[in-house]
């Protein structure tokens, strides 16, 4: 599904990106830890196409092709769905309008016949249904005057109605009180599938208990620096990215 | 305006007899000075009621006017004076002009480490220490009392801080006007120029009794790398008086500037206020209070430029008129395409308490550049009922109902004032304008 | 990224004007220039009654001892008012008995703009005014009008047909001393459509007027009335287009409204002048008196403009709200792409007791673009009671365009209310790669993103006429994103 080769990357003249290498299969959770700075959004907004990013280095290969080439807009149709840290607020356009246009370019870009507005408004519905999340949501402005939380789960939401192959979570759960953060890993669990993978960033292991990753990464100045299962969040949870980083510095060593 | 250039312009012939008796009259810059700003005073003539921007301001009446300069205030003793000061009891440093002109104050303490002196005494002494901020003034596109003070002016005070030089206390600028018998006036001239990081808090206090006067004072300040200044202004003259100043700013980059101007008195008065924000990371904020009653008029007319990158202004003027109280309020942003990441905002409000106020207010935005946070707005009306009647519910007298609501009104304006005595004496006065106990101590 | 701006808001400003061709239509046009001669024949090539020349020829005068405005923020060299041709008409061989002997090229034109003459053709609630450069061409659904009771024809059938009316309103709202271009347009206007609505009735469709200049070199100036007696309610709406040239054409028009008591006037524009290729040659100097006057208590004139063309934009449709209780409306869209400069707004004058007006503004400002909103709201004295409420938002695309804001506000009473908030802000980079991030193109997220901040502009718009708004916005700003 995804295999990030050596990739390096910087913002000016500030490299972020040391060489990181990580292959993710159809149906994996494979999450990524790190404490701030350690370029975890970093590496979501390269996948997603953020410009003022240059790849100074390495390759990214999505189901076999060639993802850093490919315009941003294109790399969501074809399957590849960034949950915002920071979701961005648009005015005067209604979540229903917004995900209708999403979701028929995507058709499109599949060759696929576009949905009418009343097909859309079922089909959307529906979704909303299976991430429990309260279609009133669909009526109002894209994130606009929305808290924390509910703009969170529109992400969620949108991820349903996008129905990606790769998902990729930046700090979904960071901001979130208890209830929230059940909902919005709901809204996930029930994505997952065989043929879904997702990429999971955050900086706490809280999330990790309802979103049981296969694989865990621990991301620091720029490097995956351990790597292994479930349990490898607790020991970080307990003995902090300290340890983690001694540990690389060891091996390198 | 041909017409009455032909029939000898309005003060010509006083500035022709003033000009070989005012400061620094012998030195050639200064004269040339006086004489182009002159040239432009007649080239732009007096404006009028329908001049763009002088709206409800009596000007009309300030041209028919006979005036004649104010003359050096023999007897006069600062003593005497300072009482009329509202904050007489202060005792930091200060400077006192009666009648616009410079009275020596024994009694002041000296200033140390920084100048701070009558720009007459100055300017006869050391001229050419001034050549380069005066001397090559750009005369023309001063607008009419800016020339008219460009050639008249007679004193004022000139405060110059070294690089890195914070003043502790306030430095209390005092100006207090007498009306003579004939139709007087006076043009101030200021300079304030703080060095690189250097801080100050500045009053301007004016003052003056009942009468037909006229100051015409321009304050020019310069604002160098990384300084601070702090401006008050507080006007209070008497009846039948025009008041009349223009405050222009000229900031370098990061530095700061804050003005709060509170418009009391009983005169008709128009305050300009113009803020170049030359260089990154420059600020100021500017803060007004305007209460015309009787039949006065408040002018305001303010322009703030942001010229660099990064420049922040916030500006907010209230309003409260009465009985014939007239205002108008014009403000202007302009974003020059330079200046990106600029955030400005611009706000107006005003309570009209009675049938025959009136006010005018024009919040004006001239972007060119794209990427700036910029807002504005204004609102005029009128005492909030459901408050009003909710205070009362709660055992307030309708009096005491509506000047809490005005209180609350204005104390955005006066909370926002930095030095603690200042705000005292401006709350005292408000509340014995009111006729009420003193409001603020009981929030 | 080409100066610090996404690449994509150069694309989208760069498009070509889509009605830009020219109709071969032989036309009926009169020499160029301006006097007394000129426009006594306009007068007698429309056959017009007497009091109609005499209005013209007073206005004339006045005008000649009238300047040109200065204070707009509009730039443009001096015009010419001699050398431009004040008629021009397609030939007509004789006179026209129904829709089919229109000129198979005027129709052809019309079609071309989406606008069929054909009834059958049409959307089935609309009646059409088509006016083809000087004159109107064709007017749709006059029997369904005319059985309600509802006079909607043009101008100069009007002034035949219906004297009294013309007679009495004409000039009652915009008299011709009332500016530079008022006073030209009342020396030689040339049609427009009148639409008188009696008393109690609601018009059954809506009404509107399709401009149309073709002719080269000429100027148009057309004048509508529109009148809502007691208790009548009407929503019209104009369109118009014009061909690409390189000169620059004058577009003075008037509007006049008048509502009386209960009566409610609806007037929505959707302007898609030529503006000007995008070096800024040529386009439409489009300079506008519209006014329109609450006469009667409870009276309400409600404006919806959605400004993307012309060079120049210069109108400011206004209120004046007389009777007690009248409501005034002012929604506006103005884009200034390329060169294009827009100086529009509004003024409200509340002179009725209990009168309440509203005012919102959206500024697109992208390439060269100069937008200015100018306003006044005036509370008079005798004025009790009422209220304002104005918003006036901007949008910057690029940093070489310019959003200006100029509001005045006045109140004489105690017991009225204005309130005015404006804001700037630009398309941020996040924004957009937001919504590229969820599959939309640049192009849309543009589209998306201007649409929003137009909406509560286009949901005055009647429904017909909102989407063909929505899409004229996308249009016009392609080549804005880049």
């Amino acid at each position: 599904m995804l295999e990030i080769k050596n990739l390096c990357a910087k913002i000016g003249d500030k490299q972020i990106l040391k060489g990181i290498n990580l292959t993710v299969k159809a149906g994996e959770v494979h999450a990524i830890m790190g404490p701030n700075g350690s370029g975890k959004s970093t590496l979501s907004y390269i996948l997603a196409g953020r410009e003022g990013y240059e790849v100074t280095d390495g390759q990214v290969l999505y189901e076999g092709k060639d993802l850093l080439s490919m315009p941003t807009e294109v790399r969501s149709r074809e399957g590849v769905f960034l949950a915002f840290q920071y979701p961005v607020e648009i005015h005067g356009v209604t979540n229903k309008y917004f995900l209708k246009a999403a979701v028929n370019a995507k058709l499109k870009h599949q060759g696929k016949t576009e949905m009418s507005a009343g097909q859309f408004l079922s089909f959307v519905k529906e979704k909303a249904k299976t991430v429990e999340m309260d279609e009133a949501l669909l009526s109002r402005q894209v994130n606009a005057g929305f808290s924390g939380g509910e703009k969170k789960r529109n992400e969620i939401l949108q991820m349903a109605a996008l129905e990606p192959k790769l998902a990729i979570l930046d700090e979904t759960d960071s901001g979130l009180d208890i209830d929230a953060l059940k909902i919005v890993s709901h809204g996930i669990n029930v994505m997952r599938g065989p043929q879904r993978s997702f990429l999971v960033i955050t900086h706490y292991q809280r999330l990790l208990d309802y979103v049981v990753p296969d694989f865990v990464h621990v991301l620091s100045d720029g490097r995956i620096i351990r790597s292994g299962g479930k349990e490898l969040a607790y020991q970080l949870e307990k003995e902090g990215y300290a340890w983690a980083k001694e540990e690389f510095a060891g091996l390198k060593g | 305006m041909k017409e009455a250039v032909l029939e000898k312009f309005p003060l010509e012939l006083e500035f022709e007899q003033a000009l070989p008796y005012l400061p620094a009259g012998d030195v050639p810059w200064v004269e040339r000075l006086r004489k182009r700003s002159f040239e432009r005073f007649t080239q732009t003539g007096f404006p009028n009621e329908q001049t763009p921007g002088w709206k409800f301001f009596p000007a009309s009446k300030i041209q028919e006017t006979p005036w004649k300069l104010f003359e050096f205030p023999m007897n006069a003793r600062v003593a005497d004076l300072r009482s009329s000061s509202l904050l007489a009891k202060e005792n930091g440093f200060s400077l006192t002009f009666f009648n616009g002109y410079y009275l020596p104050d024994l009694k002041s303490p000296r200033s140390e480490g920084f100048i701070a002196a009558s720009l007459a005494a100055l300017l006869k002494n050391n001229p050419e220490r001034f050549e380069n901020f005066w001397g090559h003034r750009p005369v023309g596109s001063l607008g009419a009392f800016e020339a008219l003070n460009g050639s008249l002016f007679q004193d004022g005070a000139a405060i110059v801080l070294p690089q890195g030089f914070s003043s502790l206390n306030p430095i209390h600028l005092f100006s207090l006007n007498h009306p003579l018998n004939h139709a007087a006036m006076t043009h101030p001239l200021n300079l304030i120029a703080l060095g690189p990081r250097s801080k100050a808090v500045i009053i301007q206090e004016y003052a003056g009794q009942a009468g037909v006067c006229l100051n015409n004072t321009v304050t020019e300040i310069f604002l160098d790398e990384g300084a601070q200044l702090d401006l008050i202004v507080l006007e209070r003259e008497g009846a039948g008086s025009f008041h009349l100043e223009s405050i222009a700013v000229h900031q370098a980059s990061s530095s700061r500037f804050s003005v709060s101007s509170v418009f009391l008195g009983e005169s008709s008065s128009r305050q300009e206020i113009s803020v170049e924000l030359q260089g990154e990371n420059a600020e100021c904020q500017i803060n007004g209070l305007y209460r015309p009653s009787a039949s006065q008029s408040k002018n305001i007319k303010t322009t703030i430029t942001h010229f660099k990158p990064n420049t922040r202004s916030v500006e907010l003027y209230k309003g409260i008129l009465d009985g014939q109280g007239k205002a108008a309020f014009e403000g202007l942003i302009v974003v020059k395409p330079e200046a990106q990441k600029t955030d400005a905002s611009l706000h107006n409000k005003n309570l009209i308490l009675s049938e025959e106020a009136q006010v005018h207010t024009s919040p004006e935005f001239k972007i060119e550049a794209d990427d700036v946070r910029c807002k504005h707005g204004s609102a005029i009306g009128q005492m909030d009922l459901s408050a009003l009647f909710y205070l009362k519910s709660r055992g307030l007298g309708d009096k005491e109902a509506r000047e809490a609501l005005i209180y609350a009104f204005q104390s955005e304006i006066i909370s926002a004032i930095p030095v603690e005595s200042v705000r005292t004496a401006i709350l005292g006065l408000l509340s014995q304008r009111s006729g009420l106990g003193d409001l603020s101590h009981e929030s | 990224m080409a100066n610090g701006k996404p690449d994509v808001l150069n694309q989208i400003t760069e498009r070509e004007y889509q009605y830009g061709f020219v109709s071969e239509v032989e036309a009926d046009q009169i020499p160029k220039g301006l006097n007394e001669e000129i426009i006594t024949l306009i007068s007698q090539k429309k056959k017009e009654p007497a009091f109609l020349l005499e209005f013209r020829l007073k206005a004339y005068r006045h005008w000649l001892k009238m300047r040109e405005p200065q204070w707009a923020n509009v730039h443009y060299p001096p015009i010419n008012y001699q050398d431009i041709v004040y008629y021009s008409a397609p030939k007509s061989k004789k006179k026209l008995s129904s829709m089919d002997e229109v000129d198979p090229e005027v129709r052809k034109t019309f079609e071309k703009l989406g606008i069929p003459l054909e009834e059958q053709k049409m959307l089935s609630n609309v009646a059409v005014d088509a006016v083809f450069d000087s004159v109107s061409v064709a007017t749709t659904f006059k029997k369904t009008l005319s059985d309600a009771g509802v006079i909607f024809c043009p101008f100069s059938e009007a002034a035949i047909e219906h004297p009294d009316l013309v007679e009495k309103y004409l000039g009652s709202v915009v008299p011709y001393t009332d500016n530079f271009f008022a006073a030209l347009n009342s020396a030689v206007f040339s049609d427009g459509s009148f639409c008188y609505v009696p008393k109690g009735v609601r018009c059954p469709m809506e009404l509107s007027t399709y401009f149309r200049i073709n002719a080269k070199e000429t100027g148009q100036f057309e004048r509508t009335l529109i009148i809502a007696e007691e208790g009548a309610s009407v929503s019209y709406l104009e369109g118009c287009t014009a061909p690409m040239r390189d000169e620059n054409q004058l577009h003075a028009a008037i509007v006049e409204l008048v509502a009386l008591d209960n009566a409610q006037i609806k007037y929505s524009t959707i302007q898609n002048w030529y503006p000007g290729d995008k070096n800024g040659k040529g386009g439409i100097y489009n300079f506008v008196t519209k006014r329109g006057k609450c006469q009667g208590k409870n009276s309400k004139i409600s404006w919806t403009q959605v400004e993307t063309g012309s060079a120049i934009t210069w109108k400011y449709p206004s209120c004046l709200l007389l009777g007690d209780n009248s409501i005034g409306e002012f929604y506006s869209v103005a884009l200034a792409n390329h060169y294009q400069q827009a100086d529009t707004g509004t003024k409200m004058i509340h002179i009725g007791k209990n009168t309440k007006s509203t005012i919102i503004s959206k500024g697109i400002s992208a390439g060269h673009g100069q937008n200015t909103y100018r306003g006044l709201v005036k509370i008079a004295k005798g004025a009790e009671s009422s209220r304002n409420y104005s918003q006036c938002d901007s949008l910057l695309m690029g940093n070489l365009c310019g959003a200006h804001t100029f509001p005045t506000l006045e109140v004489g009473n105690t017991s009225s209310q204005i309130e005015h908030e404006a804001t700037t802000s630009k398309i941020g980079e996040d924004q957009l790669f937001y919504l590229r991030s969820r599959g939309l193109s640049a192009e849309d997220a543009v589209g998306l993103i201007v649409n929003g901040f137009c909406k509560e502009v286009f949901q005055e718009l009647p429904i017909e006429f909102a989407v063909e708004a929505h899409k004229l916005l996308s249009i016009s700003l392609e080549g804005a994103v880049g």
